[in-house]
């Protein structure tokens, strides 16, 4: 075990040393990196400062080691499309907006697919299953965009005009609410620093502002989650010890709960850490579709400005993120089933 | 709306009627809310909030709320400079020395005074720090600045720079600029970026380092203008409350939030829910407002004004490369384009009025008997086939630019419809990527729109005719005599024989065709029927908020 996990320990460095190799190569693409430093008429004087204070006059061996050199230092660079913020100071002010869609979002995932999944198993080519199955295959085959203009569409366009309550179109919180009740930053996510400071008003308001993007991001793991839920609960049912225990006279629901539940939830565990990865990554469309101020808005804004050193920084935090939740599911795998080894 | 066929006093007073109608309509009969926000969405974030090293608009404009300059732009007619800090100014009869009266009793947001001392240091901040924004260099004829610019900007280059004696504080309220030589456009320099911070507030958090820009500065500002700041969230919002103790009086709106969103139809809605009160429409999306016949508003709740900006559109070539260094190849495109169709397609007569020259209409210099480049596609063809030229041109755009797109577009069309052996290959590239390759000459032919600094021709020639000016070099074009004019037109003191010469460029650079001046950008202002007191300049680096009033609804 312990070889198992200084093994996967160690060749995360590798990943992300080859993750910026990459985005290194690619930055260098653009030809021009100083322009993205400078103002659009500045005097040569000043485009050769830049040229030399960021070594982008030297070989591109040279720049990657001097890239790296300052990775470790800890300087990711500067963020020129997001108000000229050190790189690690913009992923601190947009990280949090990002954690928290994506941890509702999972949980919304979670609170819709175990139950869909469970129900499908349990009545098997039934017409839940049917119906769950249509589901699924509708959920997985709905690109994220479409989804969250549904959303918008219906939740915000339709319910304004019916004069009903409706969510907002986007944003993160409701600009007028938090100049007149200020939040005070403990973590950065606008839900949690406003239930800990007691903050209600702002507390409700974010908690509306989020839900349709992370409810976009939610379903588009629905339709994986419930289909293996469904087949792991299947296949937990057909196991011997099921069906001994429901000859001992066990109630239904018991053995479902304690016995089939907490085995079948084995492999969508697994899923769920993937999937963690996965939904981080697709903030980028969601927070652009809701302008929901988070990473995914920050990279594109990046990518639409050639700013590398940014481009670069979300590149290798994803990567860093997708490698730590990679580990820690195969870690809860073994941990959750005493009889899988790590090896 | 429509002005395609008004001259240069014709569009003046359109402008000037539009403006006072709208707000005659709007602020009949209404109370104005003091206690009200101001909200005005713009599409892009600010870059810097520190004076000395911001440049683009989305910063000058929160700037302009937060800080005083010297002088500033009078928005009656923008070729009139006013004080701001500075009560009163002299010049001396050899143009080489500016002294400056600074109004006493200005206290900044902190309420330390404003005084001399704080002049001297914020101009010579920014020749020191020598930001990327590049504004130092604009000050390269203060005395000893560009020694300093061209240096490595060590301490001893910044001691050396001040003991030059550029800038001297005569008394408390009195500060002298000493220039190298005579500079026309200084005034108009100084309403723009003379920005004053505090000395005592810049020492105490960061400081001056030759050469290095101030993080804390550019994320804090602290300034004596109608506005304080109170926040900046990163991707979301800047915002402002209004300074009691201003020396004008304070502002209509007890606070003024920026917020940056970049979808159309986000602002739109914000704006129609009353959430903003400005928005920041694109020429493209201006559909979404306005019937495009009539040119009224969709809404009743939203007003539009249009008005001309001094920026220009034009098409450049690069004279470094074949075909383009032929004469004859650049007149044929310049004819082959049909920019009355442009204007009235594209910009739909409303948006852009067509030009004869690369210094627009506005500008005092403004050669009005000058005519324009005429669409011609017979003799667009002749030329081309004397030209003998078959091939791809590779026109380069900015992918973020609508009407560029569409001009690129029209462009291909023209010139293809001609059935000479031409083909136009439309390159898009991100802006940054466009001016990095602009800037190293790597551009063959491409379509570009730029605003000028003020209302001095002087500007404009610099930057797009003289030989070392920054359109003009990237392009690779030479032109002693025109060079020659340029000098003389900058030292002449005499406006009527400055325009003179001014009038002798532009009619050399439109027989070369060294670029081709399409059309003059009008500005889009959206916002709700309860704003009043916008402020439409033409320059568009104006301090909107401290006119804005809200009305109770």
């Amino acid at each position: 075990m312990i070889g198992f996990l200084v093994r996967r320990i160690l060749w995360i460095p590798v990943v992300l040393l080859a993750v910026t190799v990459l985005t290194f190569m690619l930055s260098q693409a653009s030809g021009h990196p100083e322009a993205a430093y400078v103002a659009e008429d500045a005097p040569p004087e000043v485009v050769e400062q830049v040229i030399k204070r960021y070594h982008l006059d030297e070989p591109a061996v040279t720049q990657y080691l001097w890239y790296l050199k300052n990775l470790l230092r800890g300087d990711w660079g500067i963020s020129r499309s997001s108000s000229n913020l050190p790189v690690l100071e913009a992923i601190k002010e947009y990280f949090p907006a990002t954690l928290e869609v994506a941890l509702l979002a999972i949980l919304i995932a979670m609170l819709i697919s175990l139950p869909l999944g469970i129900a499908a198993a349990l009545n098997r080519n039934g017409w839940i299953d049917n119906v769950t199955r249509v589901l699924s295959l509708a959920g997985v085959s709905l690109p994220i965009f479409v989804s969250a203009l549904l959303l918008q569409y219906f939740f915000f366009f339709k319910l304004q005009q019916a004069g009903l309550f409706h969510f907002p179109l986007g944003g993160r919180v409701t600009l007028g609410l938090i100049i007149d009740h200020p939040l005070k930053r403990v973590t950065g996510m606008y839900v949690l620093d406003s239930l800990l400071t007691g903050n209600w008003s702002i507390f409700f308001d974010s908690f509306k502002h989020l839900l349709l993007p992370a409810l976009s991001l939610g379903l588009a793991s629905t339709g994986m989650l419930t289909r293996i839920t469904r087949t792991s609960m299947l296949d937990v049912l057909n196991e011997d010890y099921i069906t001994v225990a429901r000859a001992k006279g066990l109630r239904e629901s018991r053995l479902i709960l304690t016995h089939a539940l907490r085995n079948s939830l084995i492999p969508v565990i697994t899923i769920l850490g993937l999937r963690l990865g996965r939904i981080l990554g697709g903030t980028v469309i969601v927070e652009t579709v809701f302008f929901f101020p988070g990473l995914g808005h920050w990279a594109v804004g990046a990518i639409c400005t050639s700013d590398s050193a940014s481009i670069m920084g979300f590149v290798l935090l994803i990567s860093i993120i997708r490698s730590l939740l990679n580990l820690v599911t195969d870690l809860g795998y073994s941990l959750l089933d005493p009889r899988i080894r790590c090896e | 709306m429509r002005n395609r066929a008004l001259g240069k006093w014709g569009l003046l007073v359109l402008l000037a009627c539009s403006v006072v109608l709208t707000f005659a309509v709007a602020t009949f009969g209404q109370t104005i809310d003091t206690d009200a926000t101001y909200t005005y969405i713009r599409k892009a974030e600010c870059k810097s909030l520190d004076p000395h090293n911001a440049k683009d608009n989305y910063s000058l404009v929160i700037l302009g709320d937060i800080f005083q300059r010297l002088v500033q732009v009078d928005y009656e007619d923008v070729s009139v400079l006013v004080g701001d800090a500075a009560a009163s100014w002299s010049i001396s009869e050899d143009g080489l020395n500016y002294t400056f009266h600074i109004r006493e009793g200005l206290k900044f947001h902190d309420g330390s005074d404003l005084t001399a001392h704080d002049v001297k240091f914020s101009l010579d901040r920014m020749i020191l720090m020598n930001g990327t924004a590049g504004l130092a260099a604009r000050y390269n004829s203060v005395l000893g600045a560009q020694d300093y610019i061209s240096s490595g900007m060590t301490q001893a280059d910044a001691d050396a720079y001040l003991a030059a004696g550029g800038v001297v504080v005569e008394d408390d309220y009195t500060v002298t600029i000493h220039l190298l030589q005579p500079n026309i456009t200084f005034m108009n320099l100084l309403s723009l970026y003379s920005d004053i911070v505090s000395e005592d507030y810049v020492m105490a958090n960061g400081g001056l380092v030759p050469g290095e820009e101030n993080d804390f500065i550019s994320r804090n500002p602290m300034g004596s203008g109608p506005f304080t700041f109170v926040e900046w969230v990163p991707g979301q919002r800047v915002v402002l409350e209004r300074y009691e103790e201003y020396w004008e009086g304070p502002a209509n709106v007890k606070r003024v939030v920026a917020e940056f969103i970049s979808e159309a139809s986000v602002q739109l809605l914000k704006l129609r829910s009353g959430e903003a009160d400005v928005i920041d429409l694109a020429f493209s999306d201006a559909n979404q407002v306005l019937d495009l016949e009539t040119g009224e508003s969709l809404f009743p709740e939203i007003q539009v004004l249009s008005y001309p900006l001094l920026r220009q559109g034009a098409v450049f070539f690069n004279f470094a490369v074949s075909p383009y260094d032929d004469v004859r190849f650049r007149e044929a495109i310049s004819k082959a384009f049909p920019c009355d169709l442009f204007i009235e397609v594209v910009l739909y007569n409303m948006f852009g009025n067509r030009i004869n020259s690369i210094i627009p209409i506005g500008m005092p210099a403004y050669p009005t008997d000058i005519p324009v480049l005429e669409n011609d596609p017979a003799e667009a063809k002749a030329l081309f086939e004397a030209v003998g030229w078959t091939g791809t041109l590779d026109m380069t755009i900015r992918s973020n630019n609508a009407t560029s797109k569409q001009l690129a577009l029209m462009m291909k069309d023209s010139i293809e419809d001609l059935d000479v052996g031409i083909t136009v290959n439309i390159e898009e590239l991100n802006s940054s990527t466009f001016v990095g390759q602009m800037r190293a000459g790597e551009l063959d032919f491409w379509n570009n729109s730029m605003g000028a600094q003020s209302p001095k021709a002087d500007h404009v020639v610099d930057g797009f005719l003289w030989s070392n000016g920054y359109y003009a070099s990237q392009q690779s074009f030479v032109n002693e005599e025109i060079d020659a004019l340029f000098f003389a037109a900058r030292a002449e003191q005499d406006q009527e024989a400055r325009n003179a010469m001014y009038h002798e460029i532009i009619a050399l650079a439109n027989a070369l065709y060294v670029n081709i001046p399409l059309y003059q950008d009008h500005s889009l202002a959206v916002m709700g029927s309860w704003v009043g007191g916008w402020k439409s300049s033409p320059l568009l680096w104006d301090r909107r908020s401290y006119f804005i009033e809200k009305y109770e609804q």
